[in-house]
């Protein structure tokens, strides 16, 4: 049988000594070196075809080592050395060519098995034919040579012995697949020795040979751990079919073994994939969050410039009020005909028109502000008449007759005042532009004249079965395609003139209502208005 | 859980009749070509889980099946503390003549068929074992003390 050389890098002596005695009992040629530059030089001056290395040696990265180790001999197999726990590294050998991985302290049962795969593989690359070894126990010399000669011919390596202790060494220091032993035997009994050999190696499989009659003796050492007993005389067809039994429940077992390993590496690879991308869907998860929320101020911060206008008309008109009333105590007081009562009544309209800013700019920067979500008891209907008092002004400019249509006695849910607010506001807005859409495209001939006046109407209701209010908003504008329908709370999504709408609004809108355990559904066809439904559970976010 | 049933029969092509027959049924069968072997496995069951029924044969080379179930009944008789969970074991034997019926009662089997067996038969014949195994009022027959 052709010997393989093997090379250990590694720089503690005894870790290197162990996987030494394991690999000369596998009948490698092996060679050692601590260091990983004088064992790039062994590595290139010789024929290695296996190679166990450590990942961390005192000189070079051990990663870096199989590298240069797989560029410059791919043929080779790596076997990487790893401390214990750091799964990481053997992961990240494995995916860079090692075949398999070992953690300190060394575990024989796993060492055999990486040795077997790397040897199976080279094996598989070779083409070369493995003998299966055979130790015979024997203590009639005669019978011992001829059986050896016997099984030589039949193609298996043999090693001989002519008595148990003997019988032992050769088992602890070379690698035997079947152990073929008399029962009686000068020195032991082989019932014994088939019992000290399973102690050094589990792997190792005994057939006993008993005299005729022998049946308890037969049982004994079948339950001893023997696969098979053959009486004497020894019948050379039975002797070998045994033989063949046994090597291929050997041969099962070992492949058995070896698949468990590679399963064993596949599913940590998998399970390390597995872990990383969930990281990285939880980083990825964090930054959109982050961007939603700037998104959300974004756009909070446009609809305030878009209420500018309105806003301005708020303040004006308390200021015009309080203008005229100054003017008008000037003049009375000029002709001298102040009177007390008509000056109390026009201080108290000073004060309800101050009131009446006051309010407004305590609104405006209330909304501004970028609020954590405090979900508190809330009437839906007040907080769709905040959002009229903002835009009101702004839908009268526009032309749009808003028709409210409250319900009587409606339950109060549980919700972030400010946020319904802006998904008002942001459903109004729309509708507003939608309907101007309109109404500039009659204007100018694009769609057939008619009498348009754009109408917003405002319901709300409660629904008592589904246990929700329902605030539906219907505006008669241009109304969504079915296109459009699909993508319109995607963010960035706009339809409006670039610098007009930055897409946001009702993918803000969306997650608001999200958040509120909520749902919006909208219905429309295109050229004949737009109708959002929102339903909020009642009992709010909790419940659902 | 499916029921354990072991075969010992040392003819290849008679063995594997009787695995072929019980192929129907969901069976845990392990089948062993010897004495000796039927014996061990027998052993070793007893201290994980035992079988519930065992098909043995009687003319086999070397141990010859009598021998194998008179050393199950006296394993059992060892272990048998009166009213103890050890229970025999039910053994149903094949053999390809009739004179050794007497002999196989007297050492305490179950059952006797003679080859060749009728797998339908067979069959029938273990499924009412295993049921009065699962039903304990019942005696067993040609059981010796």
């Amino acid at each position: 049988m052709k010997t393989r050389k093997v090379l250990i890098i590694d720089d503690d002596q005894l870790t290197r000594e162990q996987i030494a005695r394991e690999l000369r009992r596998q009948y490698c040629d092996t060679l050692m070196s601590g260091s990983g530059q004088e064992g790039m030089e062994i590595f290139i001056r010789e024929d290695i075809s296996i190679l166990l290395l450590d990942v961390k040696l005192p000189d070079i990265d051990g990663l870096e080592f199989l590298k240069q180790a797989k560029a410059l001999k791919p043929r080779c197999e790596v076997i990487m050395i790893t401390g214990y726990g750091s799964e990481t590294v053997a992961i990240q050998s494995l995916r860079r060519g090692a075949i398999d991985y070992l953690e300190k302290p060394i575990d024989f049962d796993q060492l055999a098995a990486a040795i077997g795969r790397a040897q199976e593989k080279l094996s598989e690359k070779e083409d070369l034919l493995y003998k299966n070894t055979v130790l015979l126990i024997e203590d009639d010399e005669g019978a011992l040579y001829a059986l050896k000669r016997f099984l030589e011919k039949e193609g298996y390596e043999l090693f001989t012995a002519n008595n148990g202790k003997d019988g032992l060494n050769l088992i602890e220091h070379n690698k035997i697949d079947v152990l073929i032993t008399d029962i009686n035997i000068g020195d032991m009994n082989g019932i014994d020795i088939l019992r000290e050999a399973k102690k050094l190696y589990k792997d190792i499989e005994g057939i006993v040979v008993t005299g005729q009659k022998d049946e308890t003796l037969a049982i004994e050492s079948l339950r001893a751990g023997a696969m098979d007993y053959l009486t004497k005389p020894i019948n050379l067809d039975e002797l070998l079919l045994s033989l063949k039994k046994v090597i291929d429940s050997i041969n099962l077992n070992r492949d058995r073994l070896y698949r468990n390993r590679e399963l064993k590496i596949s599913s940590e690879i998998i399970a390390k994939m597995n872990e990383e991308l969930e990281r990285r869907i939880e980083d990825r998860s964090r930054e959109l969050s982050q961007t939603q929320a700037q998104l959300f101020q974004t756009s909070k911060l446009a609809t305030l410039g878009e209420m500018s206008a309105g806003l301005a008309h708020e303040i004006n008109q308390p200021l015009g009020g309080i203008a005229l009333i100054c003017a008008n105590i000037k003049k009375c007081i000029e002709r001298g005909k102040l009177t007390e009562p008509m000056l109390l009544n026009d201080v108290a309209d000073i004060q309800k028109s101050v009131q009446r800013m006051t309010k407004v700019i305590q609104h405006m920067r209330t909304f501004a502000r970028q609020d954590t979500l405090k979900f508190i008891d809330v009437d839906v209907v007040s907080t769709i008449d905040s959002a009229l008092n903002l835009l009101g002004e702004q839908l009268r400019l526009h032309e749009i007759d808003v028709v409210l249509d409250y319900g009587a006695d409606l339950p109060r849910i549980l919700g972030e005042p400010f946020q319904l607010e802006q998904v008002w506001i942001n459903l109004m807005s729309n509708a507003r532009d939608a309907m101007d859409e309109k109404g500039s495209k009659i204007k100018d001939g694009r769609l057939p004249p008619e009498a348009y006046r754009k109408k917003l109407a405002i319901a709300v209701s409660y629904d008592a079965p589904q246990q929700c209010i329902k605030a539906v908003f219907s505006d008669n504008g241009t109304g969504i395609s079915s296109e459009q329908q699909r993508r319109i709370f995607e963010p960035f999504f706009t339809t409006k003139e670039v610098g007009k709408g930055s897409g946001l609004g009702l993918s803000i809108t969306y997650g608001i209502i999200e958040s509120h355990k909520a749902r919006i559904e909208l219905e429309s066809q295109q050229g004949s208005g737009a109708t959002f439904t929102v339903s909020l559970p009642v009992g709010g976010a909790d419940a659902a | 859980m499916s029921k354990k049933i072991l075969i010992i029969d040392d003819d290849r092509v008679s063995r594997s009749l009787t695995q072929k027959a019980l192929q129907a049924e969901d069976y845990a069968i392990t089948s062993v070509e010897d004495g000796p072997k039927g014996v061990t496995a027998y052993l070793n069951s007893l201290a994980s889980a035992p079988f519930d029924l065992i098909v043995l044969d009687i003319g086999m080379k070397g141990m010859d099946g009598l021998r194998v179930l008179k050393m199950i009944r006296q394993e059992e008789a060892s272990r048998g503390i009166p009213g103890a969970k050890v229970r025999s074991v039910p053994v149903i034997m094949l053999t390809a003549s009739v004179e050794h019926r007497q002999k196989a009662f007297e050492t305490g089997c179950s059952d006797y068929m003679v080859k060749p067996v009728a797998a339908g038969m067979l069959l029938t014949k273990i499924r009412e074992r295993l049921l009065q195994e699962s039903s304990p009022q019942d005696g067993r027959q040609g059981q010796t003390p």
